[in-house]
Formats: C-alpha cells, sequence, structure tokens
C-alpha cells in the first residue's frame, strides 16, 4: 500500500526534524563543563567544590559557581542547599585558608571563563561545544 | 483644411509622467535618508557588539588577583553570673561585645596562600586590645601537602582548628575552658609561631589526615612566687624569639571516614619562666603532651571528644614525672536544621606540683557541666543562650581561682560575614 506524501505529511516531518535537532534542555538539567585541561570523576568533581580536592594532576583546579543554576547543583551534585554549601566555604577558608568558588552571573559568564581558563571547572544550564562536558545532572 | 487639435499643455500622460519624475525624486531622497539611517544603525550596532565582546571576555576572567575578598567573625552577648567576681573566662554580669576577627585568605598563584587573621577585643578593663592571631604563608604542592609557615593555629584536637574564633561556627558559646585563648584561661598553647606541614592521604574510601609541626617552645611569663604564691602566671607564645631554644614538635593523624574523624595528638617542649619585667626565673619543665580526640559532624550532629595527658618533668630539680589530665565530651543534635541543643562535660586533674600547671593562673583542677541551644537566625548568624556551673578543685570558696564554684547563664548573638 502507498501512503500519499501530502503538503502536511512534509511540515509535519520537517517540523519533527528541526524540533529533534534543537532538543531544549529540561528544565533543571545542569551539565558541568570544564577547560580541557581538565578530566574529573563525578567523586573528584564533588571533592572540588567541596574543597577537597585542588588538583587534577599538576594542573590547579578553578570551581566557578553560576548563580543562575546554582541551587539546582548544589542539589544534585552536592546534596545541600546554598546555606549550607556557604558554611562549608566559611569553615574551609577560615580553617585551611582556602578561597571559595568565584560566582558568575550566568552561562555565558561561565563558559567565557572556562573556555579561558586552564584548570576551570563551571556547571550551566544548557549544553555548550565551547567546552568540555564533564557531566550531566 | 485640417483642424489642428491641439493638445492641452497638461494631458494626462504628462501628468502622470510628471507626477512619476516628482515621486522618484521624492523616493531618492527618502531612500537617500534611508541609507543614512541603516548606516547610523549599522555603526551603533557595531558598537553594541564591541560592547557585548569586551563584557563577555571581561567576565571570563579571573579578578582574584584585583582584590581579596574580607571575612571575618563578631559576636556580642549577656552573661549573668552567680557570683560578680573578676574571674578571667567569665564575664561576671553585663553585657559584653567579646571579639571582632578580621580575616584574609590572599593566594599568590596557583599554589601560594596565606592566612591572615587580626582581632580586636575588649579586656576584662575595658580597654581595647589587638592580636594578629594568624599570620601564616603556605605552598601546596599537592593534594597530600601543604607546608606553612608563620603564626598558626596549634593543630592538636578538634575544637582548637575547627573554631578558634570563629564564634559564630562555633556550637556553643564557650570554648572548654582549658583549651581556651593562652589570655583567657587555657593551659594549653592554641597558637604555634613556626613550620607546619598538613595534608591528607586517600585511603579507600576514608582519609589519613596528618599534621607535623616545629615552632618556638612556649613560656610562663608574669610568673609572681612573692610569698610562695601559685598561679600567677599565663602561656606566651614567643612570637619573636623562642625565650629558651628549645623548640616545640607536635603531630596530630586523624583517620576520616564518612563523618567521622578519630585521630592522636601529641607535642612536646620545654617550658621555662619568667617575671612580670621578663627576667627568666629558675626553673623549666619538660612537658609531654599525648592524647585522643573524635569528632562526629553532618548535618544532624556535632559531636566532639578531646583528651589529653600530660606527663611533664622538673627538668631542673629532678624531681620526677607529674602526670595530669583533661578532657571534655560534647553532643549536639540539630532539629528541624535550625535548633541544635548541646550539653558539654569538662574536666581536669592537674598535678599542683607541676610547675607547668601551678605556675599558671588557671592551671588548677576543675569540672564543668554545659548545656545550651543554639539557634540559626541564616546561614551567616545565630543566637545561642547556655548555662554552665564550674567547680574548681574541691569547691571550697576562695579569693581567685583554686577553689570555688559558680554558675553562669549567658546569651550570645554571633556572625560571620
Amino acid at each position: 500500500m502507498k501512503y500519499p506524501i501530502t503538503m502536511k505529511t512534509v511540515l509535519l516531518g520537517l517540523s519533527l526534524l528541526v524540533a529533534a535537532g534543537s532538543v531544549p534542555a529540561v528544565a533543571g538539567d545542569v551539565y558541568v563543563i570544564s577547560h580541557p585541561s581538565v578530566t574529573l570523576t563525578t567523586a573528584e568533581l564533588r571533592d572540588a567544590y567541596l574543597g577537597e580536592k585542588q588538583f587534577a594532576g599538576s594542573i590547579k583546579l578553578v570551581p566557578v559557581d553560576n548563580a543562575a543554576v546554582q541551587s539546582d547543583f548544589l542539589a544534585k551534585a552536592l546534596n545541600m542547599d546554598a546555606g549550607k554549601y556557604a558554611s562549608l566555604w566559611i569553615k574551609k577558608g577560615f580553617r585551611g585558608g582556602l578561597a571559595s568558588p568565584s560566582v558568575k552571573l550566568g552561562d555565558a559568564e561561565v563558559v567565557s571563563f572556562v573556555k579561558n581558563t586552564p584548570g576551570a571547572i563551571g556547571y550551566v544550564s544548557a549544553p555548550v561545544q565551547e567546552v568540555m562536558l564533564l557531566h550531566k545532572y | 483644411m485640417r483642424q489642428v487639435i491641439r493638445k492641452p499643455y497638461f494631458n494626462l500622460v504628462t501628468f502622470l509622467g510628471a507626477l512619476l519624475v516628482l515621486s522618484q525624486l521624492s523616493m531618492g531622497a527618502a531612500w537617500a535618508d534611508d541609507a543614512a539611517a541603516i548606516a547610523d544603525l549599522k555603526a551603533k550596532l557595531a558598537a553594541v557588539q564591541k560592547d557585548v565582546a569586551q563584557l563577555t571576555q571581561n567576565q571570563g576572567k579571573n579578578f582574584s588577583d584585583y582584590g581579596i575578598p574580607l571575612h571575618g567573625f563578631a559576636d556580642v552577648g549577656y552573661t549573668h553570673a552567680s557570683n560578680n567576681d573578676t574571674r578571667l573566662d567569665q564575664a561576671g554580669r553585663g553585657f559584653w561585645a567579646n571579639s571582632l576577627d578580621f580575616y584574609l585568605t590572599p593566594q599568590f598563584g596557583d599554589r601560594g596562600k596565606g592566612l591572615v587573621e587580626l582581632l580586636f577585643e575588649f579586656l576584662a578593663d575595658g580597654g581595647l586590645a589587638t592580636d594578629l592571631e594568624r599570620i601564616q604563608f603556605g605552598y601546596t604542592f599537592n593534594d597530600q601537602l601543604t607546608a606553612w609557615m608563620g603564626r598558626f593555629h596549634a593543630p592538636y584536637g578538634y575544637w582548637n582548628t575547627g573554631f578558634h574564633h570563629g564564634a559564630e561556627i562555633q556550637p556553643s558559646i564557650l570554648r572548654p575552658r582549658f583549651i581556651d585563648f593562652e589570655d583567657k584561661g587555657g593551659v594549653l598553647p592554641a597558637h604555634v609561631m613556626g613550620a607546619w606541614a598538613t595534608g591528607s592521604l586517600p585511603i579507600g574510601n576514608a582519609k589519613l589526615l596528618y599534621d607535623f609541626y616545629i615552632g618556638n617552645g612556649n613560656a610562663i611569663a608574669e610568673v609572681d612566687t612573692t610569698g610562695g604564691a601559685t598561679h600567677t602566671g599565663a602561656l606566651a607564645i614567643n612570637n619573636s624569639r623562642d625565650s629558651n631554644g628549645n623548640k616545640m614538635v607536635g603531630a596530630n593523624i586523624g583517620y576520616k571516614v564518612g563523618d567521622m574523624i578519630i585521630g592522636a595528638h601529641a607535642f612536646t617542649e620545654r617550658v621555662n619562666f619568667s617575671d612580670a619585667s621578663a627576667t627568666p626565673l629558675t626553673g623549666e619543665v619538660s612537658v609531654k603532651m599525648t592524647g585522643l580526640y573524635a569528632a562526629h559532624e553532618n548535618d544532624n550532629w556535632e559531636n566532639i571528644a578531646e583528651y589529653y595527658h600530660f606527663s611533664n618533668d622538673n627538668a631542673t630539680a629532678g624531681t620526677g614525672t607529674n602526670s595530669s589530665w583533661l578532657g571534655f565530651v560534647q553532643v549536639g543534635r540539630t532539629i528541624a536544621e535550625l535548633w541544635t541543643p548541646y550539653v558539654r562535660a569538662e574536666k581536669t586533674v592537674l598535678d599542683q606540683d607541676d610547675l607547668y600547671f601551678s605556675n599558671q593562673q588557671y592551671g588548677v583542677s576543675y569540672t564543668r557541666q554545659l548545656v545550651g541551644v543554639r539557634y540559626s537566625l541564616s546561614a551567616k548568624s545565630a543566637l545561642k543562650a547556655e548555662v554552665n556551673r564550674t567547680k574548681e578543685g574541691d569547691g571550697t570558696p576562695t579569693t581567685g581561682p583554686g577553689n570555688g564554684s559558680y554558675s553562669e547563664v549567658r546569651m550570645q548573638y554571633a556572625i560571620t560575614f
């Protein structure tokens, strides 16, 4: 049996193709990205944001926070809220002289920083091509 | 005769042609205007693109070298004691501002780091004291080793390095009395001027934490033995030089698994004495401290126990070894992420034939029971209220430290920034 190819079918197919090519990030998805010089496991990534890991080989890790998606990242990657995260870094700084991750305003700033800073790790709300994707939460 | 029909001068075709010419002229003018507008828009768009590019480029830069965040702690409160005397470790009756503590954590490149802490606090007489609490500069070789030099918090137990002047992160208002600061009743050195190697080594899912340090040995200053008096001096850190040339050497080894740390600590040094005019006094004590500690900290619990055993020799008189011990246990439970009720018991048994203790103003045996509650106002502020009962010696009232008992009710508002 032959199925007639109508204009309606063509338009529907095109719509599906376009939709498939640009699947929007599900609300709350967090993409952890890094400078190409950095490769970390999820456990190491967690340690880096908790101040327990400062180096990847000889490269100094430079984690940065993204104010726009911080709460999602903290909940999914570190299992804590912003208050506990702030308390933890107060203790880390006071006890060990560690500087807390700097806070960037949004995805564009994080991507730009990570792209240009060896050792940098960040997280964004949508996948990006310019940097390395470490993990998706 | 042919009739000549004159066409009107402005016939329809001529009129339309004229109109077309006029409209073309008009459109030409409009096109000229549009071209100018487009050129203007292009120039503006180029300027915006340049601004955006610069903003994005600058946002991606690391500005850590352009300034250092200033952090700190401060606390104020009120105390009502059962007696209104002038014992150092209690504020009598009234309001107080305890301290304003600033600290900086400058980073010098990828591996160099610093920790500078400046403290302002009111003395018992109301005067304002300034103390360079910590000034230490370090180099991180890797995740397993950081080396520091300068003045740092003495790395024994959990409490001293965990909270120190951080009133807001400290679970209670008072520190355990015997590890309070040297000028506030503590009988252990809370600081070291020297060098310190610290780090952690992974062991499966656990970590081995270590600290090794060497520093100027302590002295006990302002000792006044007139008339056979005891308990008149206080520990001195020897910030600018080592008064007897003997170094303090210590180690702290901890095993951390999950939320739990258990560890052992030790230090040794020879402590000498001086009077109020810094004149050296006869006598020197060889101090050897060994002990154990454990801490369990997570979202719901904050439990800490520390034990210290001293085995000291009167190095000058050769009168043998004096043994003393000190310890505390504190248990805290957080409820609904806001309320943390806690209890603590402290006890010291100090040999009064040991010059290390008998020459310190607060080198007396005591017991203290303490109960309190902490309420988290925010991630950076807390209200605390606590009651304690302290008994020195056998509890018989005397003037000054040594014997007697008292109770206190304390309230504190502590913040960090």
